[in-house]
Protein backbone atom coordinates (compact mmCIF):
# COMPACT_ATOMS: atom_id res chain seq x y z
CA UNK A 1 0.00 0.00 0.00
CA UNK A 2 1.32 3.41 -0.68
CA UNK A 3 1.10 6.51 1.74
CA UNK A 4 -2.62 7.32 0.75
CA UNK A 5 -3.72 5.06 2.69
CA UNK A 6 -2.61 5.12 6.30
CA UNK A 7 -4.71 7.39 7.44
CA UNK A 8 -7.93 5.12 6.68
CA UNK A 9 -5.61 2.07 8.75
CA UNK A 10 -5.84 4.24 11.67
CA UNK A 11 -8.70 5.24 11.04
CA UNK A 12 -10.40 1.36 10.77
CA UNK A 13 -8.07 0.10 13.67
CA UNK A 14 -10.21 3.15 15.55
CA UNK A 15 -13.60 1.80 14.61
CA UNK A 16 -12.21 -1.88 15.72
CA UNK A 17 -10.93 -0.38 18.72
CA UNK A 18 -14.87 0.89 19.66
CA UNK A 19 -16.51 -2.47 18.77
CA UNK A 20 -13.70 -4.08 21.15
CA UNK A 21 -14.37 -2.39 23.80
CA UNK A 22 -18.03 -2.47 23.25
CA UNK A 23 -17.55 -6.49 23.08
CA UNK A 24 -14.99 -6.83 25.89
CA UNK A 25 -17.46 -4.62 28.04
CA UNK A 26 -20.32 -7.11 27.50
CA UNK A 27 -17.54 -10.38 28.91
CA UNK A 28 -16.28 -7.83 31.79
CA UNK A 29 -20.58 -6.77 32.59
CA UNK A 30 -20.79 -10.95 32.94
CA UNK A 31 -17.56 -11.61 34.82
CA UNK A 32 -15.02 -8.93 36.01
CA UNK A 33 -12.87 -6.39 34.28
CA UNK A 34 -9.21 -8.07 34.48
CA UNK A 35 -11.21 -11.51 33.81
CA UNK A 36 -12.87 -10.29 31.07
CA UNK A 37 -9.03 -8.41 29.79
CA UNK A 38 -7.20 -12.00 30.26
CA UNK A 39 -9.68 -13.67 28.19
CA UNK A 40 -9.20 -11.04 25.30
CA UNK A 41 -5.83 -10.99 25.64
CA UNK A 42 -5.63 -15.06 25.24
CA UNK A 43 -8.12 -15.27 22.52
CA UNK A 44 -6.20 -12.41 20.49
CA UNK A 45 -3.05 -14.39 21.49
CA UNK A 46 -4.08 -17.22 19.32
CA UNK A 47 -6.01 -15.74 16.62
CA UNK A 48 -2.83 -14.35 15.92
CA UNK A 49 -0.65 -17.05 15.14
CA UNK A 50 -2.74 -18.20 12.16
CA UNK A 51 -3.22 -14.41 10.72
CA UNK A 52 0.65 -13.61 11.42
CA UNK A 53 0.85 -16.63 8.59
CA UNK A 54 -2.01 -15.17 6.29
CA UNK A 55 -1.34 -11.65 6.59
CA UNK A 56 0.79 -10.71 3.81
CA UNK A 57 2.74 -7.99 5.72
CA UNK A 58 6.26 -8.46 6.56
CA UNK A 59 8.92 -6.80 6.89
CA UNK A 60 12.04 -6.48 4.83
CA UNK A 61 15.15 -8.39 5.55
CA UNK A 62 17.56 -5.29 6.07
CA UNK A 63 14.59 -4.47 9.26
CA UNK A 64 17.07 -3.50 12.44
CA UNK A 65 16.29 -6.17 15.40
CA UNK A 66 13.75 -5.57 17.63
CA UNK A 67 15.25 -3.96 21.23
CA UNK A 68 14.21 -6.54 23.94
CA UNK A 69 11.64 -3.84 25.63
CA UNK A 70 9.30 -3.61 22.38
CA UNK A 71 8.45 -7.50 24.05
CA UNK A 72 7.10 -6.40 26.78
CA UNK A 73 4.18 -3.39 25.43
CA UNK A 74 1.58 -6.07 26.93
CA UNK A 75 2.39 -5.10 30.53
CA UNK A 76 1.52 -0.98 30.55
CA UNK A 77 -1.13 -2.49 27.87
CA UNK A 78 -2.77 -4.57 30.68
CA UNK A 79 -2.25 -1.73 32.99
CA UNK A 80 -4.68 0.16 31.88
CA UNK A 81 -7.42 -2.19 32.34
CA UNK A 82 -6.86 -1.98 35.91
CA UNK A 83 -6.48 1.80 36.21
CA UNK A 84 -9.16 2.48 34.19
CA UNK A 85 -11.65 0.01 36.44
CA UNK A 86 -10.47 2.14 39.50
CA UNK A 87 -11.29 5.22 37.85
CA UNK A 88 -14.13 4.50 36.54
CA UNK A 89 -15.80 3.36 39.74
CA UNK A 90 -14.84 6.94 41.81
CA UNK A 91 -15.78 10.48 41.48
CA UNK A 92 -14.49 11.33 37.62
CA UNK A 93 -16.73 8.52 36.59
CA UNK A 94 -16.71 6.95 33.39
CA UNK A 95 -16.65 10.37 30.58
CA UNK A 96 -14.00 11.71 32.89
CA UNK A 97 -11.96 8.51 32.57
CA UNK A 98 -12.07 8.55 28.99
CA UNK A 99 -11.50 12.09 28.09
CA UNK A 100 -8.24 12.15 30.49
CA UNK A 101 -7.64 8.64 29.12
CA UNK A 102 -7.53 10.38 25.74
CA UNK A 103 -5.85 13.61 26.92
CA UNK A 104 -3.15 11.30 27.94
CA UNK A 105 -2.65 9.47 25.01
CA UNK A 106 -2.31 13.00 22.63
CA UNK A 107 0.06 13.77 25.12
CA UNK A 108 2.02 11.13 25.01
CA UNK A 109 2.16 11.13 21.16
CA UNK A 110 3.29 14.10 20.84
CA UNK A 111 6.12 13.82 23.24
CA UNK A 112 7.10 10.83 21.40
CA UNK A 113 6.88 12.58 17.94
CA UNK A 114 9.19 15.61 19.51
CA UNK A 115 11.51 13.57 21.15
CA UNK A 116 12.10 10.67 19.56
CA UNK A 117 11.58 7.94 22.32
CA UNK A 118 11.37 4.22 22.10
CA UNK A 119 13.01 4.36 18.73
CA UNK A 120 10.70 6.56 17.04
CA UNK A 121 11.64 8.90 14.22
CA UNK A 122 11.65 12.44 15.49
CA UNK A 123 9.04 14.61 13.91
CA UNK A 124 8.96 18.48 13.74
CA UNK A 125 5.13 19.61 14.76
CA UNK A 126 3.87 21.14 12.45
CA UNK A 127 0.55 23.75 12.65
CA UNK A 128 -1.36 20.43 10.97
CA UNK A 129 -0.88 18.72 14.07
CA UNK A 130 -2.34 21.47 16.24
CA UNK A 131 -5.49 22.11 13.92
CA UNK A 132 -5.81 17.76 14.06
CA UNK A 133 -5.24 18.05 18.12
CA UNK A 134 -7.84 20.80 18.14
CA UNK A 135 -10.66 19.65 16.09
CA UNK A 136 -10.66 15.60 17.36
CA UNK A 137 -10.29 16.58 20.64
CA UNK A 138 -13.09 19.34 20.92
CA UNK A 139 -15.58 17.08 19.24
CA UNK A 140 -14.23 14.00 21.18
CA UNK A 141 -15.38 16.46 24.41
CA UNK A 142 -18.88 16.81 23.00
CA UNK A 143 -19.20 13.55 22.26
CA UNK A 144 -18.32 12.49 25.83
CA UNK A 145 -19.98 14.66 27.60
CA UNK A 146 -22.79 16.47 26.00
CA UNK A 147 -24.13 13.71 23.69
CA UNK A 148 -25.04 10.78 25.64
CA UNK B 1 -10.38 13.44 43.36
CA UNK B 2 -7.20 14.66 42.38
CA UNK B 3 -5.25 11.26 42.53
CA UNK B 4 -7.96 9.63 40.13
CA UNK B 5 -7.50 12.57 37.61
CA UNK B 6 -3.51 11.44 37.89
CA UNK B 7 -4.55 8.08 37.55
CA UNK B 8 -6.96 7.83 34.51
CA UNK B 9 -4.36 10.38 32.98
CA UNK B 10 -1.49 8.37 33.18
CA UNK B 11 -3.49 5.47 32.00
CA UNK B 12 -3.52 7.37 28.81
CA UNK B 13 0.11 8.02 28.88
CA UNK B 14 0.06 4.02 29.23
CA UNK B 15 -1.98 3.02 26.21
CA UNK B 16 0.73 5.73 24.35
CA UNK B 17 3.50 3.58 25.53
CA UNK B 18 2.11 0.30 24.90
CA UNK B 19 1.40 1.71 21.22
CA UNK B 20 4.96 3.05 20.51
CA UNK B 21 6.52 0.26 22.19
CA UNK B 22 4.10 -2.21 19.61
CA UNK B 23 4.83 0.10 16.60
CA UNK B 24 8.80 -0.84 17.30
CA UNK B 25 8.51 -4.13 17.70
CA UNK B 26 6.31 -4.36 14.09
CA UNK B 27 9.03 -2.38 12.40
CA UNK B 28 11.29 -5.35 13.22
CA UNK B 29 8.97 -8.60 13.10
CA UNK B 30 5.78 -7.89 10.77
CA UNK B 31 2.68 -5.97 12.89
CA UNK B 32 1.02 -9.14 13.33
CA UNK B 33 3.94 -10.64 15.47
CA UNK B 34 4.37 -7.54 17.25
CA UNK B 35 -0.29 -8.41 18.38
CA UNK B 36 0.77 -11.31 19.00
CA UNK B 37 3.42 -11.28 21.83
CA UNK B 38 1.05 -8.33 23.17
CA UNK B 39 -1.27 -10.40 23.43
CA UNK B 40 0.75 -12.91 24.92
CA UNK B 41 2.81 -11.16 27.45
CA UNK B 42 -0.36 -9.31 28.51
CA UNK B 43 -2.07 -12.48 29.04
CA UNK B 44 0.83 -13.93 31.19
CA UNK B 45 0.19 -10.46 33.10
CA UNK B 46 -3.25 -10.47 33.96
CA UNK B 47 -3.45 -14.52 34.62
CA UNK B 48 -0.58 -13.56 37.88
CA UNK B 49 -2.95 -10.26 38.65
CA UNK B 50 -5.94 -12.60 38.46
CA UNK B 51 -4.84 -15.52 40.39
CA UNK B 52 -3.55 -12.46 43.26
CA UNK B 53 -6.25 -10.57 43.33
CA UNK B 54 -9.50 -12.18 41.73
CA UNK B 55 -12.16 -14.03 44.02
CA UNK B 56 -13.96 -15.65 41.12
CA UNK B 57 -17.47 -14.90 42.03
CA UNK B 58 -18.04 -14.63 38.71
CA UNK B 59 -18.13 -18.54 37.64
CA UNK B 60 -21.68 -18.66 38.52
CA UNK B 61 -22.80 -16.22 35.33
CA UNK B 62 -19.98 -17.94 33.49
CA UNK B 63 -21.44 -20.12 31.32
CA UNK B 64 -24.25 -17.02 30.57
CA UNK B 65 -21.30 -15.20 28.92
CA UNK B 66 -23.20 -14.44 25.71
CA UNK B 67 -20.38 -16.04 22.33
CA UNK B 68 -20.00 -12.97 20.65
CA UNK B 69 -18.35 -11.14 23.19
CA UNK B 70 -15.48 -13.44 23.32
CA UNK B 71 -14.92 -12.03 19.50
CA UNK B 72 -13.09 -9.28 20.93
CA UNK B 73 -10.21 -10.24 21.43
CA UNK B 74 -9.99 -11.72 17.82
CA UNK B 75 -10.78 -7.91 16.86
CA UNK B 76 -7.94 -6.77 19.33
CA UNK B 77 -5.31 -8.88 17.51
CA UNK B 78 -6.41 -6.80 14.12
CA UNK B 79 -6.55 -3.52 16.07
CA UNK B 80 -3.04 -3.75 17.47
CA UNK B 81 -1.42 -5.03 14.14
CA UNK B 82 -2.85 -2.46 12.43
CA UNK B 83 -1.83 0.10 14.97
CA UNK B 84 1.34 -1.00 15.00
CA UNK B 85 2.38 -0.78 11.06
CA UNK B 86 0.75 2.65 10.57
CA UNK B 87 2.19 3.97 13.83
CA UNK B 88 6.10 4.10 12.23
CA UNK B 89 5.00 5.26 9.29
CA UNK B 90 2.65 8.85 10.21
CA UNK B 91 4.00 9.17 13.55
CA UNK B 92 2.61 8.72 17.54
CA UNK B 93 0.72 11.88 17.42
CA UNK B 94 -1.69 11.41 14.26
CA UNK B 95 -2.02 7.73 14.72
CA UNK B 96 -3.35 8.15 18.69
CA UNK B 97 -5.51 11.12 16.52
CA UNK B 98 -7.07 9.11 13.81
CA UNK B 99 -7.75 6.47 16.29
CA UNK B 100 -9.30 8.49 18.55
CA UNK B 101 -11.23 9.89 15.47
CA UNK B 102 -12.32 6.21 14.42
CA UNK B 103 -13.12 5.01 17.86
CA UNK B 104 -15.72 8.05 18.20
CA UNK B 105 -17.72 7.29 14.99
CA UNK B 106 -17.35 3.79 16.07
CA UNK B 107 -18.59 4.08 19.39
CA UNK B 108 -21.53 6.79 18.16
CA UNK B 109 -22.84 4.20 15.74
CA UNK B 110 -22.97 1.99 18.47
CA UNK B 111 -24.45 4.44 20.63
CA UNK B 112 -27.43 4.92 17.85
CA UNK B 113 -27.91 1.36 17.36
CA UNK B 114 -28.08 0.56 21.23
CA UNK B 115 -30.56 3.85 21.71
CA UNK B 116 -27.66 5.78 24.00
CA UNK B 117 -27.71 9.12 22.45
CA UNK B 118 -29.05 12.22 24.48
CA UNK B 119 -28.47 15.02 22.60
CA UNK B 120 -29.05 14.68 18.65
CA UNK B 121 -27.36 18.27 17.67
CA UNK B 122 -24.09 18.32 20.15
CA UNK B 123 -23.71 14.78 18.53
CA UNK B 124 -23.67 16.61 15.13
CA UNK B 125 -21.01 19.23 15.89
CA UNK B 126 -18.74 16.62 17.86
CA UNK B 127 -18.65 14.38 14.49
CA UNK B 128 -18.52 16.76 12.50
CA UNK B 129 -15.36 18.82 14.23
CA UNK B 130 -13.45 15.14 14.13
CA UNK B 131 -14.27 14.75 10.19
CA UNK B 132 -12.68 17.97 10.30
CA UNK B 133 -9.88 16.81 12.33
CA UNK B 134 -9.53 13.58 10.36
CA UNK B 135 -9.45 15.18 6.59
CA UNK B 136 -6.60 17.67 7.66
CA UNK B 137 -5.01 14.73 9.43
CA UNK B 138 -5.39 12.92 5.70
CA UNK B 139 -4.21 15.08 4.32
CA UNK B 140 -1.09 15.99 6.23
CA UNK B 141 0.18 12.06 6.13
CA UNK B 142 -0.15 11.95 2.03
CA UNK B 143 1.88 15.08 2.34
CA UNK B 144 5.78 15.23 2.40
CA UNK B 145 7.38 13.16 4.52
CA UNK B 146 8.15 15.81 7.01
CA UNK B 147 4.81 16.17 8.24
Amino acid sequence: MNRKGYWLVALLAGILLANMIFLNGVLARYTSPTWASLVAHGIGALACLPLWKLVPVGVSESAPPPPWWSFFAGIPGAFTIILASITVNSAIGLTGTLSLMLLGQVMCGLVIDFFGFFQMERRRLTLSHFFEVLTIMTGTVLLVFFAR
Amino acid sequence: MEKYILFAFLNGILIGINRAMNGRLAASIAPMGASFWNHLVGFCFLVILVYLTSTFDFLHTLQEVPLFSYLGGVIGALFVAMNSWVFTRIGATRTILLVIGGQMLGGTILDMATGAIKSVPVQVIGIALIIIGIKIAQRSSQGQSSS
